[in-house]
């Protein structure tokens, strides 16, 4: 849609013509402007006219502000697993044998170091290592370590790439998660998806390009909101379109009872002739911004029920996904749903599943979310691969930072982790990536950082480089300077990929 | 000693003053000599007197700016004494106006004319110090630069292959030209060195030889221009615009490679991650975009890959294919490559497919899934030998379709899944040496017919169906806790 600031302060010296030369004309500058913004083929000339009232004109979806980055790509769909509330690294992923010898004594002072300790422990007297809660095994070629309880994901861990260095600064749910989305922990800027949707624009023009789904696993004291999303500065049909559980995923998308589809497309259209004339007046962006949102919601009232509807799919591929796809809401859903979008080609899925804040009664608690992602994610990664779509998609899983491997409440049946930003891992597959290695080394009690620390400034301008952007050539200029999802830093890790 | 040298910085401001007062002084005397201006006499004494005070101050900052390390050399001696007797005569003059005004009346012609010479001179040389001898007649008409004998080099041709560039004259020479030889040329060689001809740098500056064959990382040009930027070694100094981090990626290429004095580029081993720094650094397509050095996208290992550069595609026909639904983006900013891509559902029609034709050349990635297309459109799409990843899944492409898919010779990614192909078929794409993925589940291929193929390409690898689930061999310990 808009590409930039500069678009409007070229448009603003035409407003300096005076209303009348505006209105005075019957197809004023407006009118073409904002039909040439909007994609719309009539408007240029090319393309059929639509015969059929009740059809929108040919649409060419919007290829966004830079439309091609400056490299080429590998990755051309992303799919974001938020695992909100933090998983336990050393019960997933990270294999540290020490904390079993250790179980029971007290986190060594050189290993603890000065780091700040969260507020919910940092009054304990004693920090005693709690071993992992599962044992682990090894898998594949690669021979990766994975705890017993993500058994599934073991068996694909030969197409995954895992990084164990992620850290971050900071230990409290909100502002880490809106962190790693939006690469700074303040709310308000935009989220990675709608930097992409604004860079690259969208694929197909009947689906929103930015989705997001959420799940709730067992954990409470959690939530998604927003600003994990959110369009921030960026124009804002740029926010990502929460997918709702069930038959319905948008609200208020279908025609309410008596009004068919040719009523509402005249309706749209006489709105749509109103806001032109007064974006032709005002030139204010969330003009076009909203008949964009109109245009796109018309469109999503064919397309969004079909994506939505699992009927379709054989049930060898639902037994992949696990009992849990049956559910409409559940994380194993959402992954097959993910995978629909995907192969309808929109750009970002965003996955937040809400749970494993477990600060108390871990060994209890974990196994059962572990149980619930494990199976989905690794069932979403052998389907995409078996349609060539890993080719150039991109899944990335992690949480906003990790646990403590230090119990949290003394070592007794009730025992938890506390949180902890010094590391973390995650996991990528996909388009771009060397599949099959580990990234980055942590001390030998998950606390430290020991060898290639990943920030996630780092991850994004990976994630972005593979998509074909320089991470500090996408930006956009707001309150007098001009922004990038990297905020000031971050370097692609060349290492990881291929 | 530091604060003598931000002083003597200002010899370089300071110095236009008795410029600009002493030509004012010898314009004044002369006007003033006609009677219409007599008016002006008065005034004189005091705009001598400016004159000489200026000089002095200017030549006394510049005593202090030739304490810097850089400043030395012949240039600088000249321009060193040319000064002091400027200033010396500036006072003279006005000494001699203000206490025998009858001789000076005699001798004034004279002595505007040596004060005026002066000027000269030690402008012209201090200019010299600071751009260069051959500032001036640079870009002079073809007379000018013969009277001021210099040797009129054809300039070099505008390399429009990189095969045909000559790595010195080319890549190095105009790079070290562009952002060295403002400090580092024959009259003022800072460091001693001049970077004005390819002996000269060979022969180095006064601590030695600043290349070393073959080995960057012993050449001090190479390491100082690699630095930081804040460090105290880095070149170049003061602020003064730097090499770009392509051209001294090239620069340390043509070292490595021996440093020749003449070499075609297509004589020489040109890695991958070299060839697009060096076409950015000739101005020529398919480099995509320079590097931008300290935290930007790496050029290194994984880095972004050279794009083939390609004649632009029809643009009428890009905009047909547009209008009908396709998604058409050029692969990466600077590059005619195209991602073509039809992502509606619906069927391919014979107007797409030859406007598809037109851009055959073009075509890096393409996709046509679930488009209804058959063999015969496949074929009329015609060569395309640039397309690496095809995307054809959910189509009735059937064996005949491989055959024009074997000729694709740069094809790394094939989707065909879905499609009406065989193990038969499968020996059309023997000939595809770069394919690195082959996705053909749902189809009559069989896990023979892969192995097969895969024989035969080591790096290839083929899917099938997922490998169902193991069911896991520990059950997770989940009690009943309700979420």
């Amino acid at each position: 849609m808009i590409k930039s600031d500069v678009d409007l302060e070229q448009f603003s010296r035409f407003a300096n013509m005076g209303r009348r030369a505006l209105l005075g004309g019957g197809v004023g500058l407006g009118t073409i402007a904002a039909a040439e913004l909007l994609g719309i083929a009539g408007a240029r000339g090319q393309g059929a006219s639509p015969k059929d009232k009740a059809e929108a004109p040919a649409f060419q979806p919007d290829k966004g502000a830079i439309a091609t980055g400056q490299f080429a790509p590998k990755a051309k769909r992303i799919i974001a697993i938020h695992q909100m509330g933090a998983p336990s690294q050393v019960d997933t992923f990270d294999y540290k044998p020490t904390l079993i010898k250790m179980h029971g004594q007290e986190l060594p002072a050189s290993v603890k170091g000065n780091a700040r300790v969260s507020a919910m422990s940092n009054s304990q007297s004693a920090f005693t290592v709690l071993k992992p809660i599962a044992e682990f095994r090894q898998y594949g070629q690669s021979g990766r370590w994975v705890s017993d309880l993500m058994p599934y994901t073991g068996q694909i861990a030969d197409d995954l790439t895992f990084i164990y260095t992620m850290h971050t600064e900071h230990v409290n749910h909100d502002p880490a998660s809106v962190f790693i989305h939006t690469g700074f922990q303040l709310p308000g800027r935009p989220s990675a998806g709608a930097w992409v949707n604004y860079g690259l624009g969208t694929d197909n023009a009947n689906l929103p390009s930015f989705v997001v789904m959420k799940s709730q696993g067992l954990g409470g004291g959690v939530a998604a909101n927003v600003n994990m999303w959110s369009a921030g500065f960026l124009p804002s049909h740029h926010q990502g379109v929460e997918f709702r559980p069930g038959a319905d995923p948008v609200l208020h998308v279908s025609n309410p009872d008596g009004l068919s589809k040719e009523w509402r497309r005249q309706q749209l259209d006489a709105i749509d002739e109103m806001s032109k004339t007064q974006y032709g007046l005002s030139r204010d962006p969330e003009i076009l911004s909203k008949i964009a949102q109109y245009e796109m919601a018309y469109r999503m009232q064919g397309s969004v029920p079909e994506v939505a509807d699992i009927a379709s799919e054989p049930s060898s591929v639902l037994d992949m996904y696990g009992p849990d796809v049956h559910q409409p809401g559940s994380f194993a859903r959402n992954c097959l749903l993910a995978r629909r979008l995907i192969e309808r080609d929109v750009k970002f899925v965003q996955l937040i599943h809400v749970g494993w804040d477990n600060h108390a009664r871990i060994a209890q608690l974990h196994p059962p979310e572990c149980k619930g992602v494990d199976q989905p994610a690794a069932a979403l990664v052998a389907d995409l691969k078996q349609r060539g779509l890993l080719d150039d998609t991109l899944v990335t899983w992690g949480g906003e930072f990790g646990r403590t491997s230090y119990a949290q409440g003394g070592i007794n049946e009730n025992s938890g982790r506390d949180h902890h930003g010094g590391n973390f891992t995650m996991w990528m597959a996909g388009a771009g990536l060397k599949p099959g290695i580990a990234y980055g080394k942590t001390d030998d009690f998950s606390y430290n950082v020991v060898e290639n620390p990943v920030t996630l400034h780092d991850l994004h301008a990976t994630i972005l480089y593979l998509m074909g952007i320089d991470h500090t050539r996408l930006t956009f200029h707001y309150q007098g300077r001009d922004f990038r999802l990297t905020d000031v830093s971050g370097v692609p890790i060349t290492a990881i990929l291929a | 000693m530091e604060f003598v040298y931000f002083l003597g910085r200002f010899h370089v401001l300071v110095l236009h003053l008795p410029l600009g007062i002493l030509c004012v002084a010898i314009l004044l005397e002369v006007l003033a000599r006609w009677s219409r201006f007599a008016f002006l006499r008065p005034a004189l004494s005091t705009v001598w007197l400016a004159g000489a005070i200026s000089a002095v101050g200017a030549a006394v900052l510049g005593y202090m700016h030739a304490t810097e390390p850089g400043i030395e050399g012949g240039g600088v001696e000249a321009h060193r004494i040319s000064g002091t007797l400027l200033a010396v005569a500036a006072c003279v003059v006005w000494a001699i106006r203000a206490g025998a005004i009858r001789v000076y009346d005699r001798i004034w012609a004279g002595a505007a004319v040596v004060i005026f010479g002066l000027m000269m001179v030690t402008g012209h040389l201090g200019g010299n110090l600071t751009h260069g001898e051959v500032y001036l007649v640079q870009y002079a008409p073809k007379p000018i630069r013969q009277l001021a004998g210099l040797r009129d080099v054809a300039p070099r041709a505008k390399v429009t292959d990189l095969a045909k560039a000559d790595v010195y004259l080319d890549v190095v020479a105009p790079a070290l030209q562009q952002r060295c030889a403002s400090c580092h040329n024959d009259s003022k060689k800072s460091g001693g060195l001049s970077v004005s001809s390819y002996e000269n740098l060979i022969k180095g500056g006064k601590e030695g030889p600043v290349i070393a064959a073959g080995d960057p990382a012993k050449s001090d040009l190479f390491r100082r221009i690699s630095l930081p930027s804040g460090h105290a070694d880095y070149m170049p100094k003061d602020g003064k615009t730097p090499l770009s981090p392509d051209q001294v990626q090239a620069v340390g290429w043509w070292i490595a490679q021996g440093a020749p004095k003449a070499a075609l580029i297509s004589s020489l081993k040109l890695a991958d991650a070299d060839r697009p720094v060096l076409q950015r650094v000739l101005g020529l397509s398919g480099g995509g975009a320079a590097a931008t050095g300290e935290d930007g996208a790496s050029a290194g290992a994984g880095g972004p890959e050279a794009l083939p550069s390609v004649p632009k595609g029809d643009p009428r026909a890009i905009a047909a294919l547009e209008g009908n639904g396709f998604v058409v983006r050029p692969v990466a900013v600077d590059s005619a490559l195209l991602d073509v891509n039809l992502y509606a559902t619906r069927s391919v029609t014979d107007a797409d497919v030859a406007n598809l034709a037109k851009l055959h050349q073009q075509i890096r990635t393409l996709t046509l899934r679930n488009a209804s297309l058959t063999d015969a459109q496949l074929k009329a799409i015609g060569p395309m030998d640039n397309v690496v990843r095809l995307r054809l899944e959910e189509n009735p492409i059937t064996d005949a379709g491989l055959q024009t898919i074997g000729a694709m010779k740069n094809l790394r990614q094939l989707n065909l899944y879905g499609a009406k192909i065989t193990d038969g078929g499968l020996s059309a794409l023997s000939g595809l040496a770069k394919l690195e993925r082959l996705h053909v589940w749902e189809t009559g291929v069989t896990e023979a017919g892969a192995g097969r193929l895969k024989a035969s390409h080591p790096g290839l690898t083929v899917t099938l169906e997922a490998a169902p689930f193991e069911a896991p061999k520990v059950v997770a310990r989940s009690p009943a806790v309700q979420g």
